[in-house]
């Protein structure tokens, strides 16, 4: 009987608990369908001649309408307004009539290309007075117009939502109590289940609260967010450019920088949840992941599920990904992190698991898994890992040698190109054809911002604003190392090691001695890359030797993303160091290495948590738009010469003897009438970034026009003399895109089947065996 | 070589001698002048070279200096040890600054702090550290209210100190690696017991954990650290001179509190091409190693147990108090006095617990049987522990010295009915002949100079109350560097060992056990700390004559917590034994945890102390 059978068996419908529970979050369920099914209203407020603001007459919250009156909702608020300078005024709303934060927004900043804001806002209860403010700093002239307020179903689809993932959670609850009762569930399962919960929960507290912990790439982050979200309204799928990056032009970091992972906050934007809220759930999931992924693998690699709750405390609290994932806020190397543990359990099975086995046939999964989870969040933890893999086949070679071995590697690689081939083939594509910025970024270098040894066993760790400052020493230097306790498993692995303890453990069978030669090669590649974290080792020299070593190294940026894979090793030592203990009936040692890493992980990670909560500046983000679109970080994905100062808000600009007409830009698509009247050949200048991809089409012929790079690198589509009639321009994948998202599309499905076909199999034996 | 074949062993050595061979030649090789640039060929440098003389026609070689600056020409140093020598000729209000400037090359390859030049200093030299290759590096120069004519000459030469520092680090690497290779030789011929290797691995781990702060490229800047460093560089320039064994601290009155012996091992790594800042750096860590390795091999000789002494040198070693005075008071004079508190300790441990009665010297004798002689043979050695203890004490510092002494007495006095056993007597007189004989070299000159000189102290007894802590401070845990008043927050003995210290009180109570010598150990440790704080009159003891002059000399009271740290470190180490012979499991876990606690507190402080001092780059 399968679980879902069982489940049936239960027969929840009949139970009391159930329908109570069912009609309680159904009722608002259903009123919340039909308050999606009811039209929008909107409100038009016309004044007369606006509120002038002119250069002496700076003021905050200066009440340009007020006395609006509505219900609770998710509303988009659109005042007319003109202005000659970028960001000199910011608009939002005010009402001092509401509960705290019964009205959540921050506003719009408000620029010369635009002459209308579009600013969410979420009011909680019903008002009489709001009033529409705007704090103008006293620079420039502004003149506020007309105001439109526009009802969205947001509140609705959010609540929705609410009541959905509640009814969810409670039936959960329920069908866990029922079953247990009925089928009891394995104890072992349960603490399973504890442990990865518990420590998901202390992971997640920076996330517990009404706002985000800014770090240095939190507003990158972001806006990869709101940039899959504008996507996805824009009619992209999957999205390739972000279409209100960089003021509306459009910016390739899709491309480079996958974002498969965040349509999950995109999707609850999409629902109606504020940024805050979205990017925190976004992090609780990757800490649950985190938590699970490595306790599943390093419980499996241990064969015990205690070594693998420890392991899983040791890796998700762990100082570099707190660091990176909440101090940092650098979510994709962050969420990259998740994956690690699968790596390297995909490197234990396919090394030390017996090859005649037929689970070996399987063990070509976790790798595919990890990697392509890998390629998918951060391609740069992509480059430490095919180098780690690349020292542990260098171990393994006469292994990998075996016609067998070699191809669940081969199936393993190939699998993984089949699943990432949709965001590889446009990310090569880009890289090889466009000359990016980050083509040409070779001779930044990165040995000043190595670490120093004492970085690494660095136990009670607060963060501070030196990150690589080196004329500061280790002084206010932010959380950077793997921590004491990792260091100790180290040294007592290296000290059994050392005095020949392995050597009586290993016996002569084959399989345990080349589990052993895995620790220790992990061990081995811990070590290398916690040296190659340090400012000792020699980036520098490294770099010189050749242009792709310095393209390498200069992409690194950061010697300290060595310490992901350092970590994910040094727990793997630890566990087993664990395991040995308790494999040579050492139970004092075993409890007294528990206790450390117990008390390791509350006086470092929680330690870190406790202080980045309580000191770490944070936003409370509520819309995209008071985020600004212009912060891109290093400038990577911008064609090489493009000066991104110059790029802001503005409109077509039509070359000599050109004419627009009726212009309209939604996401990456505009349509005009234009003509031109010029002696010869002219030219259209459009406000979206060129890249690969683009076209532009006369839509009455559907005759292809010429795209070129205009002024800053802008689509230019040159317009041929005396033509007249209506133009489109807009993103086109090309088709060789496509046909790698059906090949990773028809890979993922094929795996889905396999996965189907291999559990029912399993599932059968299981039977047979019970039977027998 | 083992039947014929080349044991890996004898291999390693060879390639280590043929390594060592083809590095000493290096060492002798004569120095290079690389540079030279002089403002005025006219002047004589050092009374005696004519500048002009080398080659100081050639134009390319003087100095012009353009808004101020001067910059040499462009060099490509290999690396290597390389020294700026500079000759001025100044007036009051100028100024000039030399410094190694470098354009090209790998991060770190070039460690140089320059030098500034005054009036009255006309000649001086810095070390320019070549870690790499650098294709540019030259010499610049800033001239403040004075033109060329200032700088009378600059010199940049290529030493033959890098090759003797690399021959010095493989030495040292060889030296490790040979003692790794053989230890672990021993432990696979089961030469080394378990218990013996868990002790020898514990007490790296917690040298490594006080050394925490070393594991940079740079200093934590302590109260004395300058001090320090002077000291060393001193020395070594003093040897260098050719000065002859022992130096003499004529610099300053050094010598008047502590003799320089400890401090020859870094002069002598400064003079061998070594920056002051790691010898003082190299020094730190014997003095850890040594603290750690005394403690262990007293408490081992006292308790007789193997953890127990283990875990009474963590407690001594880790005391927050030792790590306070190694990093931010760097007083390593002190810190050192302390590697030899343990040995006096365990000397009159030994000679008050052991039999050391008539009826020993009475078996000599007469003949009497071997165990009752061998038994007073070793009695008669325990001495030698207080004597080499309190030789090497008042060679380090002597108020840790005099301290000790102050204490020896009390419990001398404490334990009279057993003091005033003959051969004891006899053994505590050898001693304290023997000692005083042995440092005649150092005290002699020392108490003429006191009587002579006039020496003022900058502290008055009051002062001395004053510098007391307060009674809240031995219970501190985690306590934040940045917290607290007038530098004093870290002076604290740890809540750890004074859980330890109440734990051994409780349970000598409930066991009924009476041992007096451990109750003195008790009693003179707590009177320990109570000197250590406030509430202590020192400031009426200041004004009894005699004593007040040593009031004053002691300067700081918070010096006597290395005697309280010590006595409870050996109460920690006895009460082991008693709970793993007789504790039950509660008692175990509560030392567990306390163990646990005195760890994570010296782990917070010397984290602290990195994560919150600036650094010195030297």
């Amino acid at each position: 009987m399968n679980i879902l059978h069982k489940v049936y068996e239960l027969k929840l419908w009949k139970r009391k608990l159930f329908c109570v529970t069912s009609v309680i979050f159904f009722i608002p369920i259903l009123f919340c369908i039909i308050r999606i099914a009811a039209p929008s209203r909107v409100w038009e407020y016309v004044g007369e001649g606006g509120y002038r603001f002119t250069e002496a007459d700076s003021g905050t919250d200066v009440v340009v309408w007020d006395g609006i009156s509505l219900t609770p909702g998710v509303y988009r608020i659109e005042l007319a307004y003109d202005t000659d300078l970028d960001a000199a005024a910011l608009c939002n709303v005010a009402d001092g009539t509401v509960f705290y934060k019964g009205l959540c927004s921050n506003g719009e900043h408000m620029y010369s290309g635009l002459h209308r804001t579009g600013f969410h806002i979420w009011l909680y209860e019903s008002t009489e007075n709001l009033q529409v403010v705007v704090s103008y700093g006293g620079k420039g002239n502004l003149v506020t117009g007309d105001l439109r307020v526009v009802e969205t179903k947001q509140l609705w689809t959010m609540l929705l939502t609410i009541m959905a993932f509640g009814w969810s959670m409670a039936s959960a609850a329920q069908i866990f109590l029922y079953y247990d009762k009925c089928y009891s569930i394995d104890v072992g399962k349960k603490q399973a289940f504890f442990w990865v919960a518990a420590i998901s929960f202390i992971a997640s507290v920076p996330y517990l609260c009404g706002y985000t912990i800014t770090g240095a790439d939190l507003t990158y982050h972001l806006q990869r967010i709101e940039g899959v979200k504008d996507g996805l309204l824009g009619g992209q799928f999957p999205v390739r450019l972000e279409p209100k990056w960089m003021y509306g032009h459009g910016y390739a970091d899709a491309i480079f920088y996958c974002n498969i992972l965040l349509y999950v906050p995109a999707l609850l934007r999409l629902l109606g949840f504020p940024i805050w809220f979205s990017y925190n759930v976004y992090c609780i999931v990757i800490n649950i992941a985190t938590a699970g992924i490595s306790y599943y693998c390093f419980g499996k690699m241990s064969g015990s599920r205690h070594i693998g709750a420890v392991s899983s405390a040791l890796y998700t609290l762990s100082i570099i990904r707190l660091y990176k994932f909440v101090s940092a806020t650098a979510t994709g190397e962050g969420t990259a992190l998740t994956f690690l543990p699968l790596v390297l359990y995909g490197l234990f099975r396919i090394f030390t698991q017996n090859y005649e086995e037929k689970e070996y046939k399987t063990a070509w999964a976790p790798l595919m898994a990890g990697v392509s989870g890998l390629i998918q969040s951060h391609v740069l933890t992509c480059e430490i890992t095919v180098a780690v893999v690349l020292l542990f086949c260098l171990i393994f070679i006469r292994r990998i040698l075996h016609p067998r071995v070699f191809f669940v590697l081969l199936k393993g690689a190939l699998v993984t190109l089949g699943v990432c081939l949709w965001f590889l083939v446009p990310f090569l594509d880009y890289f090889l054809t466009q000359n990016v910025h980050i083509r040409n970024v070779s001779a930044r270098t990165i040995q000043e911002r190595g670490l120093y040894p004492a970085h690494l066993p660095f136990q009670f760790w607060r963060t501070d604003a030196n990150p690589f400052d080196m004329e500061n020493g280790m002084q206010y230097s932010n959380a950077m190392g793997v921590g004491l306790v990792l260091c100790i498993g180290l040294g007592i692995f290296l000290i059994l090691w050392f005095s020949g303890k392995f050597r009586k453990a290993e016996g002569k069978n084959f399989s345990e001695k080349i589990f052993f030669l895995f620790v220790k090669t992990a061990c081995v590649v811990g070590i290398l890359l916690l040296y190659m974290s340090l400012n000792i080792f020699p980036w520098d020299r490294i770099q010189a030797m050749h242009p792709i070593a310095a393209s390498l190294v200069s992409s690194l940026q950061f010697p300290n993303r060595m310490l992901g894979w350092g970590t994910a090793c040094l727990v793997l030592v630890f566990g087993f160091c664990l395991w040995y203990f308790k494999s040579q009936r050492r139970e004092k040692y075993y409890v007294m290495l528990g206790c450390v890493a117990i008390f390791g992980v509350m006086t470092s990670g929680m330690y870190l948590l406790d202080f980045v909560n309580g000191n770490q500046s944070y936003y409370e983000l509520y819309n995209e738009e008071s985020m600004g679109s212009g912060y891109i970080s290093g400038a990577e994905y911008l064609m090489e010469g493009t000066d991104e100062s110059q790029v802001t808000y503005r409109d077509a600009t039509a070359g000599p003897g050109v004419e627009i007409r009726e212009y309209q830009k939604k996401s990456l698509e505009v349509t005009l009438w234009c003509s031109n009247e010029w002696e010869t050949e002219s030219y259209i200048d459009f406000p979206i970034l060129l890249y690969k991809g683009y076209k532009a089409v006369c839509t009455d012929t559907g005759e292809e026009m010429p795209v070129c790079p205009g002024e800053n690198n802008v689509v230019r589509v040159l317009i041929p003399k005396g033509f007249e009639g209506e133009m489109m321009v807009r993103f086109v994948s090309p088709v060789y895109w496509r046909v790698s998202e059906l090949i990773s599309l028809l890979t993922m499905a094929s795996l889905a089947v396999m996965w189907r076909n291999m559990r029912n199999e399993r599932r059968k034996m299981d039977a047979k065996r019970e039977m027998g | 070589m083992r039947k014929g074949k080349w044991d890996k062993l004898t291999l390693l050595f060879l390639m280590e001698v043929m390594v060592i061979l083809a590095l000493l030649p290096g060492c002798f090789r004569r120095e290079e002048l690389k540079e030279v640039y002089y403002g005025d060929s006219s002047a004589k440098v050092n009374g005696e070279t004519d500048i002009s003389g080398a080659d100081g026609t050639e134009e390319k070689n003087k100095i012009y200096v353009e808004e101020g600056v001067f910059a040499g020409g462009k060099m490509n140093l290999s690396p290597g040890v390389y020294q700026v020598r500079v000759w001025t000729r100044l007036k009051e209000g100028q100024e000039i600054s030399v410094s190694m400037q470098w354009d090209d090359g790998y991060f770190g390859s070039i460690g140089a702090n320059g030098m500034s030049f005054g009036s009255g200093r006309e000649y001086g030299a810095f070390r320019v550290y070549v870690a790499d290759k650098v294709p540019e590096a030259y010499v610049k120069c800033v001239f403040q209210e004075v033109d060329a004519d200032g700088l009378l000459c600059l010199e940049v030469w290529e030493t033959n100190l890098g090759n003797r520092r690399l021959l010095i680090t493989a030495l040292a690497c060889f030296g490790i690696l040979d003692f790794l290779v053989i230890y672990r030789r021993r432990i696979l011929q089961g030469k080394v017991t378990g218990k013996q290797q868990a002790v020898f691995w514990g007490l790296v781990g917690c040298v490594g954990v006080a050394c925490f702060p070393c594991m940079t490229n740079y200093l934590i800047p302590g109260d004395g650290l300058m001090e320090h460093l002077d000291r060393i560089v001193y020395l070594a320039e003093a040897l260098g001179r050719g000065k002859i064994f022992p130096v003499g601290t004529d610099k300053a009155a050094f010598s008047l509190f502590g003799g320089e012996v400890f401090w020859y091992f870094p002069a002598l790594l400064y003079l061998a091409g070594f920056p002051a800042a790691t010898a003082y750096k190299v020094l730190l860590v014997w003095a850890a190693a040594g603290a750690g390795g005394t403690a262990y091999f007293s408490m081992q000789k006292c308790v007789k147990n193997e953890y127990g002494a283990l875990f009474g040198s963590m407690v001594y070693l880790l005391a927050p108090f030792l790590i306070h005075t190694m990093y931010q008071k760097a007083a390593i004079g002190e810190y050192v006095a302390m590697i030899f508190l343990p040995l006096v300790c365990c000397g009159m441990f030994l000679l008050y617990t052991e039999d050391g009665t008539e009826k020993g010297e009475q078996g000599i004798a007469e003949g009497a049987s071997l165990k009752e002689n061998t038994c007073y043979v070793k009695y008669r050695r325990y001495k030698w522990y207080i004597i080499l203890g309190m030789a090497a004490m008042s060679l380090s510092h002597v108020v840790i010295a005099g301290i000790t002494v102050l204490f020896i007495v009390l419990f001398c006095v404490i334990q009279w009915k057993k003091t005033v056993q003959k051969p004891r007597l006899y053994q505590l007189l050898q001693s304290l002949g023997i000692t005083l004989l042995l440092n005649v070299r150092f005290w002699l000159p020392a108490c003429y100079r006191i009587s002579s000189d006039a020496m003022q102290f900058s502290e008055t007894a009051e002062d001395v109350q004053r510098g007391g802590i307060s009674l809240e401070y031995f219970f501190y845990w985690l306590l934040n560097s940045e917290s607290g008043a007038g530098g004093r927050s870290e002076i604290w003995v740890g809540a750890g060992v004074f859980m330890l210290f109440s734990f051994y009180i409780l349970w000598e109570y409930e066991k009924r056990k009476r041992d007096m010598i451990c109750g003195t150990f008790a009693v003179l440790g707590l009177l320990a700390l109570g000197m250590c704080t406030i509430y202590f009159p020192w400031n009426v003891l200041g004004r009894i004559p005699g004593i007040g002059e040593m009031v004053v000399l002691l300067q700081d009271p918070t010096r006597i917590m290395s005697i309280a740290v010590l006595f409870m470190a050996f109460l920690a180490a006895v009460l082991f034994r008693h709970v793993e012979e007789d504790g039950g499991i509660l008692s175990k876990a509560a030392l567990g945890i306390m163990a646990l606690v005195l760890l994570a507190s010296a782990v917070y402080q010397v984290n602290e102390i990195v994560f919150v001092k600036p650094p010195v780059f030297l």
